[in-house]
């Protein structure tokens, strides 16, 4: 909880401070700087849960890969999105949505052998009826 | 969160400013610059170590 506490004051702090700074390039840095540790702390609150998610899937016994494509596409949709941002507040709209485009062609590519594995399995119960 | 290099970053933004503006006041364009510049190149070495250090953590956290 105290992390969140001093992550929140950490990003009030930088707004005043971004408002004082004339560079335009060092402010850039510096909100790209704190976006980068503010998302640190926000993945090591996520550990436990990706822990329990673990103990999830031996309990259920799901196949690995499902687990972690899951987390795959999770790791890339969130660094994309903050990279994103971070270029449509440097003003680089057109950069900011490349990268989207890229987190999403990435989840996609990462998906087919799942989509292969549910079109088998489709053609398997066709197969049967 | 460091909150240090928030503010280290901030000095470092402020301190090149006031330079920008004495040494383009005294006729040295050129040394302005050169102070804006290395100011950029090292927070640009703060900023990059705090992003490598991002990219680890997804990479651990989301089993890159």
């Amino acid at each position: 909880m105290a992390l969140f506490l001093k992550a929140a004051a950490g990003i009030l702090l930088t707004v005043i401070l971004l408002a004082q700074l004339r560079q335009k390039e060092l402010s850039v840095l510096l909100s790209m700087a704190v976006c980068a540790m503010a998302c640190c702390g926000a993945l090591r609150l996520l550990e436990p849960v990706v822990e329990l998610l673990e103990e999830l899937e031996q309990l259920s016994g799901l196949n690995e890969p499902f687990l972690e494509l899951l987390l795959k596409s999770a790791g890339i949709g969130l660094t994309a999105e903050v990279s994103a941002s971070i270029c449509a507040d440097g003003g680089n709209g057109a950069l900011a949505k490349v990268l989207r485009l890229l987190g999403t062609a990435a989840i996609l590519c990462l998906s087919v052998p799942m989509l292969r594995t549910l079109m088998d399995f489709i053609q398997e119960m066709v197969g049967t009826s | 969160m460091d909150i240090d290099l928030i503010f280290k970053i901030a000095a470092i933004g402020i301190i090149v400013s006031i330079l920008n503006q004495v040494l383009s006041r005294s006729g040295r364009e050129e040394q302005a610059t050169m102070t804006t510049l290395a100011g950029l190149v090292v927070v640009l070495m703060m900023v990059a170590q705090k992003i490598a250090e991002l990219f680890d953590l997804v990479k651990t956290l989301f089993r890159f």
